[in-house]
């Protein structure tokens, strides 16, 4: 009686414990049998010689490719160009975009839900297409232009496409949404109460949001800065299509080693530097990020 | 809050910011219905000319239907791949289970360039000539994090005593699953296949290291036409995406909420 109830009890806790291996078991042939020898492959090959003359890779274990990417003035160029970008990307969405999760979670009353729909919209669509209405509204012909060259009075109005400008108003536009949700998040999480506690208690308006609300708002803040940053420094379609071949920045850099040069270790080294630098910034920031690149996106 | 402290200014911002979003989809959509020959905002004249054309171009249709079959078919693997992995993961504990889970959601955290990057090199290495197949694994491999993440919220909030209420009133392990897990789940897969679908459709970043002369998706094909973008046809195809992402943005919207999916409650309490 004893024993048969034992071996019950074995047979159920040896199916609780296969079930969910079995069930990891589909994911985890196209992870392992894929997505893993190719990071690690690209990984080992960003460590071999690429031969420019023959343009062969050569697999002699070398760390030439990250130290040419640190000591090359103009791969160092690419780097910082890309992360002043990122926070200047960042900084710009931070501002604007506290205000406007401010403005959709005091002052959207009944409409917040449409707001957030207006905000998420574009989220949902290929980044080549917005790109590509961006060069129709301030391309040369487009609507902006044609409105400086009247206010301005000359016939060539200053560009705000095909240079940094153009880059930076196109990540901006992409990244918004997620600072946005970001702030959204933490200024929901704070209690209604307190701000007007403060107020009854004599703070004026200004001082109840700068002592109470924005203090309270900050994780939102900080993780939605992490994440627009981090997404920015990877960006690539942005500024492929809308810096006009002038804002190299490095997620471009590796596409261009990959596919014109065919210096593939060096375009591997460039990723994994990419990877090194994006994930120092998640792991510095602690726990903010600890769900991943959209753990705010799914908290 | 009776007292309401007008700052005009907060309001003004807002409508600006809510003019530039749409901005670029606004202007794609009605620049098709120029009667230029070149795509122009805002357009001249009225014209279904361009909307016929581009349905009439034999390559942006090609590339149409391979978007959207490729997307069909991510989504329902990656869907299927990852609610087996998310009950996985979020009902039991087994040995291995965070570092799995953090493995499976990787994509998300390594820059996509790499991933292209790296799966190009490797199907190189194996020998393996770009196709289809080729394409659709790496797309499965970017949504899979995505439904995971929506399937274990789904599951997350979920009252297992409903299941061991049927298991005691005789059904069996599958019926449980399927009259009891899943249709409380549905949402969160629905929600889940919806994303897969839509960022499988709009991708570059991966599938720009992963196409050949014959496998170019949608995107892929105004991405390569760039610098000869002269025709108001790519507006065309430009509108087909916003189509359906709208149509995704619909779903969503009906089954799990916009607002849930992204973590904001937009009800007031």
């Amino acid at each position: 009686m004893a024993s048969a109830k034992a071996s019950v009890a074995t047979r159920r806790r040896a199916r609780v414990n296969l079930l969910p291996f079995f069930l990891l078991l589909p994911v985890m042939v196209v992870f392992l049998a894929v997505f893993a020898p190719a990071v690690i492959h690209i990984f080992l090959q960003s460590l071999w010689k690429f031969d420019s003359f023959r343009l062969a890779i050569v697999r002699d274990l070398t760390a030439a490719n990250y130290v040419k990417f640190f000591t090359d003035a103009y791969y160092l160029n690419v780097l910082w160009l890309t992360i002043r970008i990122s926070l200047i990307v960042t900084g710009i969405s931070l501002v604007i975009g506290y205000c406007l999760a401010y403005f959709i979670f005091y002052r959207g009353g009944r409409f917040r839900t449409y707001y957030v729909l207006i905000l998420l919209s574009p989220l949902l669509v290929t980044v080549v297409v917005r790109a590509f209405g961006w060069l129709l509204f301030l391309g040369d012909n487009g609507l902006l232009a044609q409105f400086l060259k009247f206010v301005l009075r000359t016939d060539s109005p200053p560009r705000v496409i095909f240079n940094e400008q153009g880059v930076i108003l196109g990540l901006f536009h992409v990244y918004l949404p997620f600072m946005v949700l970001a702030i959204l998040g933490s200024l929901q999480r704070i209690d209604i109460s307190l701000p007007m506690a403060a107020r009854n208690l004599g703070a004026s308006a200004y001082q109840a949001f700068t002592r109470v609300t924005l203090p309270l708002s900050l994780p939102g803040v900080f993780t939605g800065s992490v994440l627009v940053f981090v997404l920015t420094m990877g960006s690539f379609a942005v500024p492929f299509l809308l810096g006009g071949g002038k804002v190299p920045m490095i997620a471009m850099q590796v596409y261009e080693k990959e596919l014109v040069f065919i210096n593939w270790p060096f375009a591997g080294a460039m990723g994994f530097i990419l990877l090194a630098i994006v994930g120092t910034v998640i792991i510095f920031s602690g726990r903010a990020l600890e769900r991943g690149k959209y753990g705010v996106v799914f908290q | 809050m009776k007292k309401r402290f007008g700052i005009p200014w907060l309001t003004i911002l807002a409508y600006v910011v809510f003019v530039f979003t749409m901005i670029p989809l606004v202007v794609v959509v009605l620049s098709v219905f120029t009667t230029t020959d070149y795509p122009i905002f805002p357009p001249i004249g009225f014209s279904w000319k361009w909307w016929i054309s581009a349905f009439q171009n034999e390559s942006l249709v090609r590339s149409f239907s391979l978007s959207l079959g490729l997307a069909a078919a991510t989504a329902v693997a990656s869907t299927t791949l990852g609610t087996l992995a998310a009950m996985a993961i979020v009902r039991y504990r087994f040995i291995g289970r965070d570092l799995i889970s953090t493995f499976l959601t990787s994509p998300l955290i390594l820059p996509a360039v790499l991933i292209g990057v790296g799966l190009l090199q490797f199907y190189v290495l194996v020998g393996v000539r770009a196709s289809f197949y080729t394409l659709w694994i790496g797309h499965i491999i970017i949504t899979v994090p995505y439904v995971m993440r929506l399937v274990s919220v789904s599951l997350a909030g979920f009252d297992r005593n409903l299941e061991l209420a049927a298991r005691n009133l005789g059904a069996s392990a599958l019926q449980t699953f399927w009259r009891i897990t899943f249709p409380i789940i549905l949402s969160g897969i629905v929600a889940g296949f919806a994303f897969a679908f839509i960022i499988s459709m709009d991708d570059v970043t991966v599938t720009v290291f992963l196409t050949n002369p014959q496998i170019v998706t949608l995107p892929m094909r105004i991405f390569a036409q760039w610098e000869y973008w002269n025709y108001p046809y790519i507006s065309a195809a430009g509108s087909w995406m916003i189509f359906f992402a709208a149509i995704v943005m619909v779903v969503i919207e009906r089954t799990v909420g916009l607002g849930k999916v992204f973590g904001v409650e937009l009800e007031r309490k």
